[in-house]
């Protein structure tokens, strides 16, 4: 009998309709994008098992691949090398089957069968976007993180509004400290979704990061235009409009730039800190204020 | 309705009209199924090179375009440097010249454009012909059946091709009339047959129309050098503000409400 996650017998776990659910669920999650991981992997591999006749043969290959992928993030290897073997059984050539081939070979710690395979496929078409994707993402696993930067430019070079490649290169510039070439990357990605706050606050920290004065002027006002979206509930944002102004404070006045507005915001700021802090979490309140003692905030 | 004017039908018609008639076509659309799949099959892979010059053509006009809409969310070094990456004078990405493929030089470099839309055709055509042909001379001029309702006489042409007997009731059919209703109305039993799409006549023909009205470039030509023109024009009228600017001044008036409110 197949066994759940937790060792149990499925049928045990699901009531009745979930398991009618269970292909709407994994279609949902393939149209919405979401990450869950654990629900495609649980409710997945009990349709795979037992209902795959109410499955059309299209759609059944699809979840196929879905719940395989589930299943190597969740770590299920049994099941990941079950699945594998289906589709490598049904399709033994073509990218798709050999990408999911070549990312089972990845978690089993054989990167060096998964490249000879992405390889061979790339022989076939040298601009496979699934493959040249994943090859970026063997090159992360083994720790090239140049080498996956190197590939991913000429990748973007081609796809060029493919944002989540954009999203992948940003955070590889971050973990190799070239700034610049990772705020190019935010930019990019705040124009395919110019209100994350998020990016915002990645492109801030890049820019704060890089240094020099019209850098941590554009950092401040990057901050600034957070706290204006978030109502001042983001407390990155002001930490970072503080540290900005500790940064600009050893800078001349006529290149602070700014008006007086500027000269109050970091006070501002500062108080709005101690106040969230005062709220929330008032056994930290007296780290907060060192730390803007040290920045000549209070 | 009299009983004069009924026909009593000889039997051998439906044993070497009716059925032989409808096998022929059934099978007919079995092997053409059979034969576009086979050629579907082995098409050759598109030449790859090509492929990716026009995705990235297309993916570069759409991001210039996404650069004009959200321009104002980054700042202005990074908008100055992706315009002067689209739109510089002389090494501009918008501003390249792209050799104009004419439908001549795609036929002559690609031979299996030119090949696909002939085995395409023929393999449509060829069997209607040979089909059409076949029924023509062997089961034409014989009365397969009557509907059972009456009909006025101004469907005595869809209903009675092949034979011309104005006295004739209406409602007779001629087998090259039921040919004609079969080779329309066997799709739906085809897919009933079988789990993949049975081959579409209507949808073809409707298909051919429509790339005939389109020209031969049809919906595949994307014409890099309109839309690169287009979008340099568009870009270079783009004006940058940035949407940030004088965040400052608005973060405080945020709070300083937050601050004075509570």
């Amino acid at each position: 009998m197949e066994k759940g996650l937790d060792g149990s017998p499925l049928s045990l776990l699901l009531p009745r309709p979930l398991l009618v659910a269970c292909p709407s669920r994994c279609v949902k999650v393939r149209a919405l994008r979401v990450r869950e991981t654990e629900g495609v992997v649980r409710y997945g591999a009990e349709l795979l098992s037992r209902h795959a006749r109410k499955v059309d043969a299209d759609e059944m290959w699809e979840v196929h691949e879905q719940v395989a992928v589930a299943a190597m993030e969740a770590g299920c290897k049994q099941l990941a090398l079950r699945l594998v073997q289906n589709v490598h059984k049904r399709f033994p050539e073509g990218a798709r089957a050999s990408r999911l081939t070549g990312m089972y070979f990845e978690m089993m710690g054989t990167p060096g069968e998964a490249e000879e395979l992405y390889k061979k496929e790339l022989e076939k078409d040298p601009a496979n976007a699934i493959i040249l994707k994943r090859m970026v993402g063997l090159r992360r696993g083994q720790g090239d993180l140049a080498g996956a930067a190197e590939l991913l430019k000429q990748y973007l070079a081609v796809h060029t509004t493919d944002w989540v490649a954009w999203e992948e290169a940003a955070d590889l510039y971050l973990h190799l400290q070239m700034y610049q070439q990772a705020a190019f990357c935010l930019e990019e990605l705040l124009l395919h979704q110019p209100t994350d706050v998020g990016r915002h606050l990645l492109l801030a920290d890049a820019l704060y990061t890089m240094g020099g004065a019209h850098n941590w002027r554009a950092a401040r006002t990057q901050y600034s235009g957070v706290i204006e979206m978030t109502k001042g509930q983001n407390l990155r944002a002001l930490y970072g409009v503080c540290a900005c102004a500790a940064q600009l404070s050893g800078v001349r006045r006529s290149e602070r730039g700014g008006g007086a507005d500027v000269e109050e915001l970091p006070r501002l700021a500062a108080a709005a800190l101690q106040q969230q802090y005062a709220v929330h979490c008032p056994d930290k309140l007296p780290l907060v204020r060192s730390m803007l003692k040290a920045q000549g905030l209070l | 309705m009299t009983a004069a004017s009924e026909l009593v039908l000889d039997r051998e018609v439906r044993d070497w009209v009716l059925i032989p008639l409808t096998a022929c076509v059934m099978l007919m659309q079995l092997l053409r199924q059979y034969v576009t799949a086979l050629m579907a099959g082995n098409k050759a892979p598109v030449d790859p090179s090509k492929g990716t010059s026009e995705v990235s053509q297309k993916m570069a006009v759409a991001r210039s375009t996404l650069l004009r809409a959200n321009g104002g969310f980054i700042p202005e070094p990074g908008f100055r440097q992706r315009k002067q990456y689209f739109a510089a004078k002389d090494t501009g990405v918008l501003n390249q010249k792209i050799e104009a493929k004419g439908m001549q030089e795609m036929m002559m470099t690609n031979p299996d454009f030119m090949q696909g839309m002939m085995k395409q055709q023929l393999g449509g055509l060829l069997p209607q012909l040979a089909l059409g042909a076949l029924v023509n001379f062997f089961f034409s001029g014989f009365i397969l059946g009557r509907i059972p309702f009456a009909l006025s006489p101004k469907f005595r042409i869809m209903l009675q091709r092949g034979i011309d007997l104005p006295s004739l009731d209406p409602s007779y059919f001629t087998s090259l009339s039921y040919y004609i209703l079969l080779l329309f109305g066997l799709r739906g039993v085809l897919t009933l047959m079988f789990r993949e799409k049975a081959i579409n006549d209507a949808q073809q023909m409707m298909q051919m129309q429509q790339s005939m009205q389109m020209g031969p470039m049809g919906p595949m030509g994307f014409d890099a050098q309109k839309a690169f023109d287009a979008e340099q024009a568009a870009l270079n009228l783009a004006e940058h503000k940035w949407r940030l600017e004088g965040s400052e001044a608005r973060a405080v008036k945020v709070l300083r409400t937050q601050l004075g409110g509570k």
